[in-house]
């Protein structure tokens, strides 16, 4: 090889190396930090469910066209073993009949509702309360996006504690007592707390329950099963251990409400805002000198539907590399900032240079070592050598992903652990390597200033069971 | 309860003989691929790139490795039925051990101790099986001294997770003799060890083990709230004794918590307690002294609480006057419809609601008044309570205009809560009706009134 060749060669081994051992380095936090999460499960969490000293807590549900499934999240979401909580729907001007679903399934009426009102929403058409559950409510509002949503549902929240969560999205009966257990351990701490997501396709669900964990039948469902395993098992943990967590997933999230009054609510300026609050805290918390924590909960369980064709994955990948344009760019003085700790200095950088340009100089080094292989300046060693770091190492980190969901939480049946465990490794050089060209087309989308949120189509999840047993 | 739930609480606190093993596995995987990194990098900057082919063999044995050990575990590792196996023998060794500890020869004391105490998370979960089925090994394994073999590890040297497990064996066993271990893990610095040490004393109805964790609400070491969750599961005999010599402490933490249990327990031996604390200088203390009155209805009390100079005593104590369905209190609750906290407002405006029809007289006047929210919230509790819905009713089916109704809807529209009168027209079973209910939307937007359900701007400070 000639030098600058060669260069260029290791240039890019390292660019795979030093992500490579950025993803090792959080895995490792993020095992000690599950070893040591795994023992606090001694926890009492029934007599903690009938305790009146809990904190109490609003779960604001934004749905845009969800008539499909509102109705399985929110029953599943009333059966929670939690003291006290209220739940308040926004139907942000869905064209469907998500409201008329919410009426007829849960007994709604109209009920005059006043109550400050600090952050500005779009107009609110009124409200509904629940007949059959009291601590139910629905907020019917013109359209105004899912930050939008949001705010009108943090006007009308009491509860020191808001916790959002998807219409798209199955709870489990415990899944806020152990999402707020941090709260409740430490009540005068500011505390964020995600929730572990889980792809919901292909559950068994009666009644809004999970009855039975399987694997959904599609490819590109399994990938992102792996993928979900990956982020929320052992990722999002490793970054919670060094409290810098870019985003609480706006599927499940636990927030103090004063904190997102602090920072104005939730931002309607951009695509997501769930990673724009994270981001906005660590910032605005740093700032003040407070002392906080951004932790994600690994056994508080929220089961999340997932794109099921390659084709709405492909437009909800581009929209979300779209979004970490979006937030570099508007948080760009956390960049290198040792003043925001691990936040500023570890991970607002992997965002850019691996999040942000990481499609760009993945597409590159692809291309140029097949370049290289077929014009015969690449041994074959090498190019082995060069996979091993880009996908090999990848791969691995799946698999223990795959091993500490084993290990600590069993969500799947041990009949598709070895299915997942060949999956992790077809994952990089198929899963992986496919989403770079939806990736990069959405830094043209970003300078072009497109804040779109395209809607995912929707099945019922039982029904998507039933489908996918069909196929 | 679903299978997922099922899974989770089935496993929780107890991990299996063997994930050590695997943990160390995972743990020598990762520091393996870190090596090779660092190799790597060491490599690289010595210029000797041909070397990094070496490294190929390692990392294929490295991803083999991987996937032999998810196989492994899948085809022949612990799966949760062997699990349940391990577990019922040893649930049936505690049994037997409970029959036989009394005639052990020494050696064999010895060797059953180990065998209980090596696995603390496994012993515990089996002995609460035991327990639950025959309450009577309990009193046999502690006669045999196995409870003080338990204190031992609880204030041994061991990983905070082996002495959680034997806080949690103690809560099982109920020995007496170990409340006063339990008592001093209570301060333990690690508040796992010390919150599963309350959840033991907890599992006790002794009035030792009651009077500890009230202390352990003003010591610190652990979060006042979850003692106080605790507390109020525990079935004491001397509780409420207890609970009203906190209420004389000069800490105002523990006479925080003392008005919130006597609330819960809400014994009326306790009245005289409750009502002095409703006087304590500690703002934060009336306040959950006024939501106790709930349980000891004292209008005069009450009607003392709702003038209180803290907006926090006025608003808990509202809410004991709507739980306590004190109705003379209605004209009093009225009043605070105009309080400058949103907090008393709405918590007054839920006590109205709840008194229902007795209430409406009260709140007729407020909807009037000058203060605009105060408008609000009497229109709020007179939709509430049911009585605009009746003269809706009132209005559309009379065979004549009922002008009082229809002033009582006009009054409601100023107050913004026109849009209960857009769907009762919308609903609106006869053209008359809803011609009547027109005219009164008329006359309100007449009045250039603000917008159907506008939301409010903040409350002013």
């Amino acid at each position: 090889m000639s030098t600058p060749v060669e260069i260029l060669f290791v240039g890019l081994l390292g660019y795979f190396l030093t992500l490579n051992s950025l993803y090792v380095a959080i895995t490792v936090a993020a095992l000690v930090q599950l070893h040591r999460e795994s023992g606090r499960r001694y926890i009492d969490f029934e007599r903690l469910s009938a305790s009146g000293a809990t904190v109490p807590v609003s779960v604001l549900i934004p749905a845009y066209n969800e008539a499909q499934i509102l109705g399985d999240a929110l029953t599943a979401l009333l059966a929670s073993d939690y003291p006290e909580f209220e739940v308040i729907v926004v139907n942000d001007g869905s064209t469907d009949d998500t409201l008329e679903v919410a009426i007829r399934e849960f007994g709604l009426e109209p009920h005059v509702v006043f109550h400050p009102a600090p952050l500005q929403t779009a107009p609110v058409r009124g409200a509904y309360r629940s007949r059959r559950y009291p601590n139910l409510w629905l907020i019917d509002k013109q359209n105004g996006g899912g930050g939008d949503s949001l705010n009108a549902a943090l006007n009308l929240a009491r509860y020191p504690i808001v916790v959002h969560l998807d219409a798209d999205c199955l709870v489990e009966p415990d899944t806020l007592m152990r999402l707020l257990r941090p709260m409740n351990f430490a009540p005068d701490e500011v505390l964020v707390a995600g929730a572990t997501l889980r792809v919901a396709n292909g559950l068994e669900v009666s009644n809004g329950r999970v009855m039975r964990e399987s694997l959904p039948s599609r490819l590109v469902e399994r990938f992102q099963v792996l993928e979900y395993l990956s982020a929320f098992v052992l990722n999002r943990l490793g970054w919670g251990a060094l409290n810098a967590i870019p985003v609480i997933s706006g599927a499940c999230g636990a927030w103090p409400k004063r904190v997102l009054m602090d920072m104005g609510g939730f931002s309607t300026k951009h695509t997501h805002c769930d990673i724009e609050a994270t981001i906005h805290a660590h910032a605005m918390l740093r700032s003040t000198g407070e002392r906080f924590r951004i932790l994600n909960v690994p056994d508080a369980t929220v089961w999340t539907q997932v794109p099921m064709s390659w084709r709405n994955l492909w437009i909800q990948r581009k929209r979300w590399q779209r979004v970490v344009y979006e937030m570099l760019w508007r948080y760009r003085r956390l960049i290198f900032n040792p003043r925001y700790g691990y936040f500023g200095m570890l991970c607002m950088p992997y965002l850019l240079i691996y999040e942000g340009l990481g499609a760009f100089v993945e597409s590159f080094a692809y291309i140029f070592m097949l370049v290289l292989a077929f014009l015969g300046m690449l041994s074959v060693q090498a190019l082995l050598l060069f996979l091993c770091f880009s996908f090999g190492l990848t791969a691995i980190v799946t698999v223990l992903s795959l091993l500490a969901d084993v290990l600590y939480f069993r969500a799947y049946p041990r009949s598709s652990l070895v299915l997942l465990a060949v999956l992790a490794f077809l994952e990089p050089p198929v899963y992986h390597l496919a989403q770079l060209p939806h990736r990069m087309a959405a830094l043209p989308e970003f300078l072009r200033g497109q804040r779109s949120h395209e809607k995912m189509v929707r099945t019922p999840i039982a029904s998507a069971a039933a489908n996918s047993a069909l196929r | 309860m679903s299978g997922a739930s099922r899974r989770r609480i089935a496993t929780a606190g107890r991990r299996e003989p063997g994930e050590a093993v695997r943990f160390a596995i995972v743990a020598l995987c990762v520091l393996g691929t870190a090596c090779a990194y660092v190799a790597f990098i060491v490599v690289v900057v010595g210029g000797h790139i041909g070397v990094l082919i070496g490294l190929i063999p390692w990392l294929a044995a490295t991803a083999l490795a991987a996937i032999l050990v998810v196989t492994l575990w899948a085809v022949v590792g612990a799966s949760r039925e062997r699990l349940q196996s391990r577990r019922a023998l040893t649930a049936e060794r505690i049994r037997v051990l409970a029959e036989e500890i009394r005639s052990l020869e020494p050696s064999q004391r010895a060797a059953a101790k180990k065998r209980l105490i090596e696995r603390l998370d496994i012993t515990r979960e089996a002995l609460s099986e035991v327990v639950n089925m025959n309450p009577a090994v309990r009193k046999q394994l502690v006669a045999g001294g196995v409870a003080a073999w338990v204190e031992r590890e609880l204030l041994g040297g061991g990983s905070k997770w082996h002495r959680v497990n034997a806080a949690g064996v103690l809560g099982l066993l109920g020995a007496p003799t170990s409340v006063e271990r339990l008592t001093r893990a209570l301060a333990d610095p690690d508040v796992d060890v010390a919150y599963a040490s309350a959840q033991a004393l907890a599992r006790y109805t002794s009035r030792s083990a009651y009077d500890s964790l009230l202390d352990a609400l003003s010591a610190g070491t652990l979060p006042a709230p979850r003692v106080a969750g605790l507390l109020e599961a525990f079935q004491c005999p001397a509780a409420r004794e207890l609970i009203e010599r906190r209420a004389g402490s000069d800490d105002p933490r523990l006479r925080y918590w003392a008005a919130y249990l006597l609330g819960s327990l809400a014994d009326p031996r306790s009245a005289p307690v409750v009502e002095c604390l409703t006087r304590d200088p500690d703002e934060d203390v009336r306040a959950n002294a006024a939501e106790s009155m709930a349980g000891f209805p004292d209008a005069s009390t009450l009607r003392r609480l709702l003038a209180d100079e803290s907006w926090v005593v006025r608003s808990h104590a509202a809410k004991a006057a709507g739980a306590s369905g004190q109705v003379d209190l209605a004209p009093r609750l009225a009043g605070l419809l105009e309080d400058r906290s949103w907090w008393v407002r709405q918590n007054a405006t839920l006590a109205l609601a709840a008194f229902g029809y007795p209430a409406v007289p009260s709140l007729l006047p407020q909807l009037r008044s000058h203060d605009r929210f105060a408008r609000n919230k009497a229109a709020e509790a007179l939709v509430r309570c049911g009585y605009a819905a009746e003269q809706v009713e009132r209005l559309t089916t009379a065979a004549s205009v009922d002008e009082s109704a229809r002033r009582f809807l006009i009054d409601l529209g100023r107050a913004e809560a026109v849009g209960m009168i857009e769907i009762a027209l919308r609903d609106a079973p006869t053209p008359e009706g809803r011609a009547r209910l027109t005219s009164v939307l008329e006359e309100i937007a007449a009045e250039h009134m603000n917008s159907p359900i506008e939301q409010l701007e903040a409350i002013p400070s």
